[in-house]
């Protein structure tokens, strides 16, 4: 069993951490939170979908060409809606963001439906690996965020571009005095992110189903893997993916009895364990806590020089 | 569904809705505080009503008891925003929203989990009494706001530095205007599950907080007179495009969706370009003398 719930933690730690990482770099140098960043994930998932299984191309390009255009779109919300608002403080986008996330959430559904779908892939029983099952679509999703996560990494520490985002999420007015153009880095940081929600999604709906309530289900999981990492911080995210994929996974498997008794003092409950019901609720509960006692997040924002 | 009680049932879920909206203009118009968990207070409201009223109390005692337990709830929840500010309180607030959820839907014992509760009840005139309780939440946040106590809440929405130079205690009035918006929300749950006779979770998804957001951002935010408004001109076109299905050739499930496409563009139009809502605050001037 405990294998099985490491290759389920790993998986749901690579989607939370592919999906986080725009919402981290938006947050940070745009100084608001995006509602609507999961709601790319799922318009990414569903272009997918619309390229496997009506335009029947296969899975590989279809996931391509769907993260490409989500990236695109995310520029567009930024040019069309986010640009107008630089330096109106965090609450005006933050509930345009809101009423961007039910735009394409229920956009999605007018054009899709609300049925669950999924994609036209060969659905296989999967290899066993030391004790645990694994679906050729989970190696593929599990490979696929890695390659992303190392390229990212490249890209951010090894070419200008990269300099130059760093430049503007540290020190926004600093970078444009050393003349970079920090619109246009935005605007790359958002084709980034989107791109890297709409892969996200697909990895989901691919591991899953396509189901339009999807961008809402991950909508705090996301958040409280950001803000365990600290807003900015896009390697934190990554780690806080990997927390929050373990503890939700295996919290439902431990037993509380000593926590609760207060470490023996007390004898209140003989077991304590979270029934299976309240597993969506476990990030958000560490979330309201982390944010209540910590709210920077466990990694302080060291972002490297 | 004949006119009458077509046009019955409009009234009451627009004036329902209307104390929903003044709850949240409360707490974000006038004090600045983001709460996008505004739903918790719907639930635990209805859910209070709906206990009390199967445990035997009558109609006016649950009530009491519903709005004492949201107060108490606004109170608790305020607690959260002493160290944080919008953006963070913003996201707590919804979390909070779906864990009180949750509860509902999986503590069976409580109040029959996803089979919901029905409430007995039947009150004499109830269109009536939930238009002059509408009047009576109006009036109490203008009330409010026209008080020294309201004044300081403005000060405080336009950012702790001023009210905390002034020497006023910034948290404590934000408990106090979390335990009102608090009591408002309840009160709009607990008619909102009397009038339904029926609740169960599903009654209560974060969709409910936007709609509220929806009316008091395209309403006016900071003012109440605007919030109304607000809660008229959404609940008409909701409740109107309801019947849109039988002129249209679309199918019911997409035109929901469409209904909710429409309402999240509102919104933003309304931040993009009139972000002071259709009907303004009024900037009030006080002389010193």
């Amino acid at each position: 069993m405990i294998p099985q719930l490491i290759v389920n933690s790993l998986i749901t730690a690579a989607v939370l951490a592919i999906v986080g990482l725009g919402l981290t770099m938006c947050f940070d140098i745009l100084k608001f939170a995006n509602f609507a960043h999961t709601e790319l994930a799922v318009t990414g998932a569903y272009l997918a979908f619309f390229f496997n299984v009506q335009l029947h191309f296969n899975m590989g390009w279809s996931i391509l060409f769907a993260s490409i255009l989500t990236g695109l779109l995310g520029m567009l919300t930024d040019r069309a809606v986010f640009k107008r608002m630089r330096g109106v403080g965090d609450v005006i986008p933050m509930v345009t963001s809101l009423g961007l996330s039910i735009v394409m959430r229920d956009g999605v559904r007018a054009i899709w439906g609300s049925d669950i779908r999924l994609y036209n892939v060969e659905h296989s029983a999967g290899y066993e690996l030391l004790g645990a099952r694994i679906t050729p679509a989970q190696v593929g999703i599990l490979t696929i965020v890695v390659v992303a996560m190392i390229g990212f990494h490249f890209l951010l520490r090894k070419t200008k571009l990269g300099k130059a985002m760093r430049a503007t999420s540290d020190n926004r007015a600093l970078a444009e005095a050393s003349s970079i153009d920090t619109e246009k880095v935005i605007l790359f940081v958002w084709f980034i992110g989107a791109s890297f929600a709409g892969l996200g999604g697909c990895m989901i709906a691919w591991d899953t189903q396509l189901d339009p309530m999807l961008g809402f289900m991950i909508v705090i999981p996301i958040f409280c893997a950001v803000l365990l990492g600290g807003v900015g911080n896009v390697y934190g995210v990554m780690i806080g993916a990997l927390v929050l994929g373990f503890v939700q996974n295996l919290g439902i498997f431990v037993d509380f009895e000593k926590i609760v008794n207060l470490g023996g003092l007390f004898h209140i409950v003989d077991h304590f364990i979270i029934p299976v019901d309240y597993k969506p609720a476990i990030p958000f509960v560490i979330l309201v806590i982390l944010l209540l006692f910590k709210p920077e997040g466990i990694l302080a924002k060291g972002k490297g020089k | 569904m004949g006119l009458y009680h077509f046009f019955n049932y409009f009234v009451t879920i627009t004036a329902i809705y209307a104390i929903f909206a003044l709850s949240l203009n409360f707490q974000y118009g006038h004090a600045g505080l983001v709460n996008f968990g505004q739903v918790f207070f719907f639930c635990i409201g209805g859910y209070t009503m709906a206990i009390a009223i199967s445990a035997g109390l009558h109609f006016f005692p649950s009530l009491f008891l519903a709005l004492a337990v949201c107060g108490f709830v606004g109170f608790l929840i305020s607690y959260t925003a002493r160290n944080m500010g919008g953006t963070y309180w913003g996201i707590v607030t919804l979390a909070v929203g779906e864990i009180v959820r949750l509860v509902f839907l999986n503590e069976n014992w409580l109040a029959g989990g996803a089979n919901g509760i029905s409430l007995k009840v039947a009150i004499p005139y109830f269109e009536v009494l939930i238009l002059i309780f509408t009047a009576m939440a109006f009036l109490l946040t203008r009330t409010i706001m026209e008080s020294p106590f309201g004044r300081v809440l403005k000060t405080i929405r336009e950012g702790d530095d001023l009210a905390l130079s002034l020497g006023k205690d910034v948290f404590s009035f934000k408990k106090k205007a979390m335990t009102v918006g608090g009591i408002l929300g309840g009160l709009a749950g607990a008619l909102f599950a009397a009038q339904k006779k029926f609740i169960n979770p599903e009654d209560f998804f974060p969709i409910e907080t936007f709609i509220v957001w929806a009316m008091v951002v395209v309403g006016g935010k900071g003012n109440d007179r605007g919030t109304l408004w607000g809660a008229i001109i959404i609940q008409v076109f909701y409740v109107g495009t309801r019947f849109a299905k039988d002129y249209l050739p679309i199918s019911g499930n997409r035109l929901a969706a469409l209904r909710m496409v429409f309402i999240g563009l509102l919104i933003m139009l309304t931040m993009m370009y009139r972000s002071k809502g259709l009907v303004p605050e009024k900037r009030k001037v006080y002389k010193v003398e």
